[in-house]
């Protein structure tokens, strides 16, 4: 997969490495670093894993490693939870 | 990037240039800062902050009567006993939470004295609310976000809130896990040279002043009464704060200012491992606790919002009761909305069994639901961590481990957090700042007004201190 100059990708970078960090973190956060992503136009056509410098939503141009084209929002509704579906029925019979 | 310290070293001077407010004209030596002085010098009146929301349509949401879960509260309640429910449905701003208020006087702020745009960091609905206000008046929009843990794995009502910041136009930046949010925000403002759209700004402040006036405004109107209590969803304060200074401006002095936050006790907030084991990501106890036992540690010079100031009560629901209540107003109010204004719903539902039948208390706030923000996203997701969802009684609950859905009604319940006991801890804190030197007359009032302890109190704390 490459990007394509000019249209929506997304891209990723070490914004402070493990070392770098804030005193007193948890164990779990004191051995990575913080990453940052961000999505905008791509300036270059450049294939996954290389650097990209994007045009973001803002106007602003942010240089990282390519990690997606074409972004795609994938949080959902979820699956059915039988422990809710119980309720409305439940409480709609308390209320007769 | 430079270093974290040496970004946070700049902290006061980038904060002040991002804002155009002189924090230092309040300042009274030491703690003590002039508190009212301040939230009074914004420029904007209530009248004016209320002119600004209509005109970017925030405000005068409706404020519905929750008949059937009133019926279902006083089945369950003793005889005579069961207060009337009321919602404030605060999903109904334009970016679908009462943040709107909030985003809307900083975004006119800014507006108005010149800036091209707008920084905020925020994980939650602020966001959005910064990014839609920012759409109407023609400005750019940065929100900063934690969102992801170290393995690229997204809370997904944080992923949702992130979409809605870009429908809007908003350029998005998420970090991983980690304060250190709150440097790389610094560094944003101070290469762009925009507007701090802080949470935590008198205008960010005054802007939910008008939420506690409509809330008294319309229970008067429909109960010809004033609200006995009102249940607010607390996390930074923010919202506690400005409802009820608001509520005080509209002149009901007797009504109860309860907080409720969601139980989220043990789960460290900064913790890689604990981040994507919590089902709620605000209006719970890891802001709350801290913010309301020092309020400084906001990501301005001095927080605007004091809770410690205007709550009367505070206590803890569980997720599972939090759950539970989004699905009772689905179902028999035919209101789909949450999750984070449901909690004070299932505080609300299990105080109203406590009061009489002719009492009212509110639900200050609804906002939008959707895909990652739904019950059903929130568990999928929780077992997906290895989290044991069960029916049962919700006092099994422990954050982090086990989510208990209630098996019926009768087991929602609130659970008092007594005030005193977070009122010692902010003076713990404060004396902390002082590294051992003796608090000056005006330090003593200033923690009085803070934290509503006596002086006695005060005196003490510093005497075992020492």
């Amino acid at each position: 997969m490459k990007s394509e100059v000019g249209h929506l990708v997304e891209i990723s970078w070490v914004a402070l490495g493990a070392t770098e960090r804030a005193a007193h973190l948890p164990e779990s956060s004191k051995v990575v670093p913080v990453i940052a992503r961000v999505k905008g136009f791509a300036q270059s056509s450049v294939p996954l894993g290389a650097d990209l410098s994007v045009r973001t939503f803002a106007g602003r141009l942010l240089t990282g490693t390519l990690i997606d084209v074409a972004p795609c929002h994938t949080h959902s509704f979820g699956r059915p939870q039988p422990e809710l579906l119980i309720i409305g029925p439940l409480l709609r019979e308390e209320l007769r | 990037m430079p270093s974290y310290t040496d970004i946070i070293a700049k902290k006061g001077e980038i904060t002040a240039k991002a804002l155009g407010f002189d924090y230092t004209r309040y300042e009274q030596g030491g703690l003590a800062f002039d508190y009212e002085g301040m939230m009074s010098n914004t420029g904007y009146t209530l009248d004016d902050i209320r002119r600004i929301q209509l005109e970017t349509g925030v405000g005068a949401t409706p404020l519905l009567e929750l008949r059937n879960i009133t019926r279902l509260a006083r089945k369950l309640a003793g005889r005579g006993k069961g207060a009337r429910i009321f919602i404030k449905d605060e999903a109904a701003n334009p970016s679908g939470s009462f943040k709107a208020r909030r985003a809307a006087i900083s975004v006119y702020h800014a507006q108005q004295h010149g800036f091209a745009g707008v920084v905020a960091a925020t994980s939650g609905n602020y966001g959005a609310a910064v990014a839609s206000q920012a759409a109407m008046r023609g400005l750019k929009a940065i929100i900063v976000q934690e969102v992801y843990d170290s393995k690229s794995q997204g809370q997904p009502e944080i992923l949702e809130k992130g979409r809605a910041c870009e429908a809007y136009g908003a350029e998005v930046l998420q970090l991983t896990v980690g304060p250190e949010l709150f440097a790389v925000f610094l560094q944003v403002l101070e290469s762009t040279g925009y507007f701090n759209a802080s949470l935590y700004t008198p205008y960010g402040i005054a802007g939910i002043e008008t939420l506690g006036l409509e809330v008294v405004e319309g229970v008067r109107q429909q109960t010809g009464r004033d609200p006995d209590a009102v249940v607010i969803t607390h996390a930074g304060g923010g919202n506690v704060t400005g409802t009820a200074r608001g509520m005080k401006k509209a002149g009901a002095l007797a009504t109860l200012v309860i907080g409720a936050s969601v139980d989220l006790a043990g789960l460290h907030m900064a913790s890689d491992h604990d981040f994507n084991r919590k089902s709620f990501t605000t209006g719970h106890t890891g802001f709350a606790v801290p913010f309301t036992t020092w309020p400084d540690r906001a990501d301005v010079p001095r927080n605007a919002a004091r809770s410690l100031r205007y709550l009367d009560r505070f206590g803890t629901v569980t997720q599972g009761e939090v759950f539970y209540a989004t699905e009772m107003l689905a179902q028999l109010e035919g209101l789909e909305r949450g999750p984070a204004g449901n909690i004070s719903l299932a505080a609300a539902f299990a105080l109203a069994q406590e009061m009489d039948h002719d009492q009212v208390i509110v639900v200050q706030e609804t906002e939008y639901t959707g895909a990652g923000k739904h019950p059903n996203a929130q568990l999928a997701f929780a077992r997906e961590q290895g989290i044991v969802v069960r029916s049962g009684d919700p006092v099994d609950n422990v954050p982090g481990k086990t989510i208990v859905i209630p098996s019926n009604p009768r087991q929602l319940r609130y659970k008092e957090v007594p005030l005193d006991g977070l009122r010692h801890s902010y003076l713990r804190n404060a004396l902390e700042q002082k590294k051992g030197q003796a608090l000056t007359p005006r330090e003593v009032e200033f923690l009085c007004e803070d934290s509503k302890l006596t002086p006695e109190a005060v005196l003490e704390g510093q005497r075992e201190r020492e």
